[in-house]
């Protein structure tokens, strides 16, 4: 699309109504971080949308041209309580107890240290969780070591691997339920380098770094193991009423 | 030669009374369904008898010192002198059936299906048009 609709930097509303409830807000209210300029608001013409996709709807799309896919959006990806309960608990667990990864860095040219921001303009929280790249200044692989309080190492491993059980289930779904173009980068990027799973036995050097291995889920008070389920790639984010 | 094997069979006896005689540990044994829970296991009896096995396996992970946990009360005459053991591995072996037909029925309403290729069985049902603005209802 040469022109897109409706076009970027803006407030979309959808009557006037709202554009006049949020109008004072959008052009007078305090903002979170002041370096940013504020965005106009935009009422939107559904007549000139190219697609306008409701709420039960599932779609792909491709591009007429190429034939590549430009998106996806698979409504009830997820579509069982239970399991929602028992992800929602996990996230809910990392964002409490880990640092969020939304930090802004500023290097001041009078002062050797640098500075540390959380980015004023991100609601919510987000976290990383699996593998590490390290600092900037000092990379290396590793479990990420971004726990806020002092806990014991069975609670963190405890955590870790839940965490890690977590996102070897999504994986499995994102396999078996999304088109292969998406996951087809990756998967070929883990075989050819070998690196190591989210699994942090593995990591640690207590397990052998292997593909596949055991995960257990408590899903509505149920325990169920599986063998041979495929670990995650290597690192993740969890987060909660982010925004960006 | 000999006094050694009366020696491992004594350590092999100690092992498993301080087990029979624990309420924590028949619990957690019966529970022992996933790696998870077999290295806890583990943990919680070597708490108690940090020399439960010889120091060839300090190597091992706990996973592997659970089955030799198991390898050694497989020999003959312990099922019938530590009854509660052998009780709460009956309950564990029943807990692993109960859980395989949850599992099978969890698997199955995730749609996540080992057993057919389910990314072209799913994607199938899901509109894509390449250029058309249409919808489709959402899955079932």
């Amino acid at each position: 699309m040469k022109t897109p609709y409706p076009p970027k930097y803006k407030w979309i509303v959808e009557s006037k109504a709202i554009a006049d409830l949020w109008r004072d807000h959008i052009d007078n209210g305090p903002q979170p971080d002041k370096r940013h300029q504020r965005y106009p608001l935009f009422l939107l013409d559904p007549a000139k949308l190219s697609l306008d996709v409701d709420s039960d709807t599932d779609l792909i799309v491709y591009d007429k041209k190429t034939k590549q896919l430009v998106m996806v959006i698979l409504r009830n990806f997820t579509d069982h309580p239970e399991l929602l309960s028992s992800m929602g608990d996990i996230i809910k667990a990392n964002v409490e107890h880990r640092k969020s990864m939304r930090v802004c860095i500023i290097q001041s040219i009078y002062f050797i240290i640098s500075h540390h921001f959380f980015q004023l303009a991100d609601p919510g929280k987000i976290v990383q969780v699996g593998i590490s790249a390290g600092a900037r200044s000092k990379p290396s692989l590793d479990w990420v070591k971004n726990i806020l309080k002092k806990h014991s190492d069975d609670f963190v491993d405890d955590l870790d691997r839940k965490t890690a059980h977590a996102f070897s289930l999504l994986w499995m779904l994102i396999r078996r339920r999304l088109p292969d173009e998406l996951s087809d980068d990756l998967v070929t990027w883990m075989a050819e380098t070998g690196i190591y799973r989210m699994n942090k036995e593995a990591v640690r050097g207590f397990r052998e770094n292997s593909a596949t291995g055991e995960i257990e889920l408590d899903i509505g008070g149920n325990s169920l193991d599986f063998q041979w389920a495929e670990l995650a790639p290597p690192s993740g984010a969890m987060a909660a009423n982010y925004s960006r | 030669m000999a006094s050694r094997g009366r020696k491992t069979i004594s350590l092999h006896a100690q092992v498993f009374s301080t087990v029979e005689g624990n309420p924590t540990l028949l619990d957690l044994l019966e529970i022992t369904t996933s790696d998870a829970r077999k290295t806890e296991f583990i943990k919680a009896l070597l708490k108690i008898m940090p020399n439960a096995f010889p120091k060839k396996f300090s190597g091992n992970n706990y996973v592997q010192v659970f089955q030799i946990f198991l390898t050694w009360f497989g020999q003959p005459g312990n099922s019938e002198t530590f009854s509660w053991i052998d009780f709460s591995i009956q309950l564990r072996q029943r807990y692993i059936f109960d859980q395989r037909f949850k599992k099978r029925q969890f698997i199955t309403d995730i749609g996540l299906d080992w057993t057919e290729n389910t990314t072209s069985h799913f994607i199938s049902k899901v509109n894509s048009p390449y250029d058309a603005v249409r919808k489709s209802s959402s899955l079932s």
